[in-house]
């Protein structure tokens, strides 16, 4: 068995004035090709958590973050281990997330390489395949009152 | 371990304790950690595998011996002025992530393992002069807190 070395990461949650969401589907310069997933990404040694948010947001839909409320922190291996996935240097990634709700954004959606497709949808219909930690995320993200999920 | 895994910042948990008084339990790092002679909140890394909670559950009862029921979230932590720290016993800067829990009901006595030389209960205003600096965010973030958690 591998060793599970944890990976501190963020994922945005953006919805539109219909409340859906946005999520982005992998393109096959990323792991876990096709699945669809929220915007998000590693952090960056010395960090902030949301500086890191802003920038994977940014880099991978295009957009701009002006203001961004934590809603969720996960790490329960169960769902945040990539099993199927050994790293290149021979280890399982355990992604321990910051996730935060965008409450004000600029720009038009302008996706990078790393996504194929984007689009909108209701937190009741999600797309498959998904990534396997998100649906809770989204959920969390669309419920959110001001208490953070911790999971 | 990984090259790589170094450059990457390490989660860590924090344990915020108030006592009746509402002191801070705070542990002085002994010969055997890194950064001994410093006082911290009770806390470490979360490890691969765990979640939060159990990261907080298991280093508050290794090194304090308390029990508790509910933790919760104070706030989550990067700043790298506080987060980012020269160790010179291994000759490098390691970088933190952390997650801090404030604890008010637990059950037991304190009792120190191996990674503490002593413990004290602490209020605010007179927290202990060699003390990590993101620490003292943190007990001031977990006084202050009223339900939204820092992100800082």
């Amino acid at each position: 068995m591998p060793e599970i070395i944890p990976i501190p990461a963020v994922n945005t949650a953006i919805f539109n004035e219909n409340n859906e969401i946005l999520l982005t589907r992998r393109s096959s310069t990323v792991r876990e090709p096709g699945k669809w997933c929220l915007p998000g990404g590693h952090l960056e040694v010395g960090e902030f958590w949301l500086d890191g948010a802003v920038r994977e947001t940014q880099e991978e839909v295009g957009i701009r973050v002006n203001q961004a409320v934590l809603c969720g922190i996960y790490s329960d291996p169960k769902l945040t281990v990539s099993q199927d996935v050994i790293n290149p240097e021979g280890f399982h990634g355990q992604f321990v997330v910051a996730l935060f709700k965008v409450l004000s954004y600029e720009g038009k959606i302008a996706p990078n390489d790393e996504v194929d497709d984007w689009d909108w949808f209701s937190p009741d219909n999600l797309p498959d395949p998904i990534l396997k930690s998100h649906p809770i995320r989204v959920q969390d993200a669309f419920h959110f009152n001001g208490k953070v999920f911790v999971r | 371990m990984s090259q790589q895994y170094q450059e990457r910042p390490r989660p860590v948990v924090s344990a915020v304790i108030l006592n009746k008084q509402n002191q801070v339990l705070l542990t002085l790092r002994s010969q055997k950690v890194w950064w001994p002679g410093k006082w911290c909140l009770p806390g470490g890394h979360l490890k691969g595998g765990q979640d939060w909670l159990a990261a907080v559950r298991e280093e508050v009862v290794e090194e304090v011996g308390l029990e508790f029921s509910k933790a919760e979230l104070t706030g989550i932590y990067s700043d790298p002025k506080l987060n980012q720290l020269y160790e010179p016993k291994l000759g490098k800067t390691m970088s933190f992530v952390s997650a801090t829990f404030l604890i008010r009901d637990f059950r037991g006595e304190v009792k120190l393992n191996e990674e503490s030389s002593e413990f004290g209960w602490f209020s605010i205003d007179a927290l202990p002069e060699n003390i990590f600096a993101s620490e003292r965010v943190k007990i001031s973030d977990a006084l202050r807190f009223e339900g939204q958690a820092f992100v800082r």
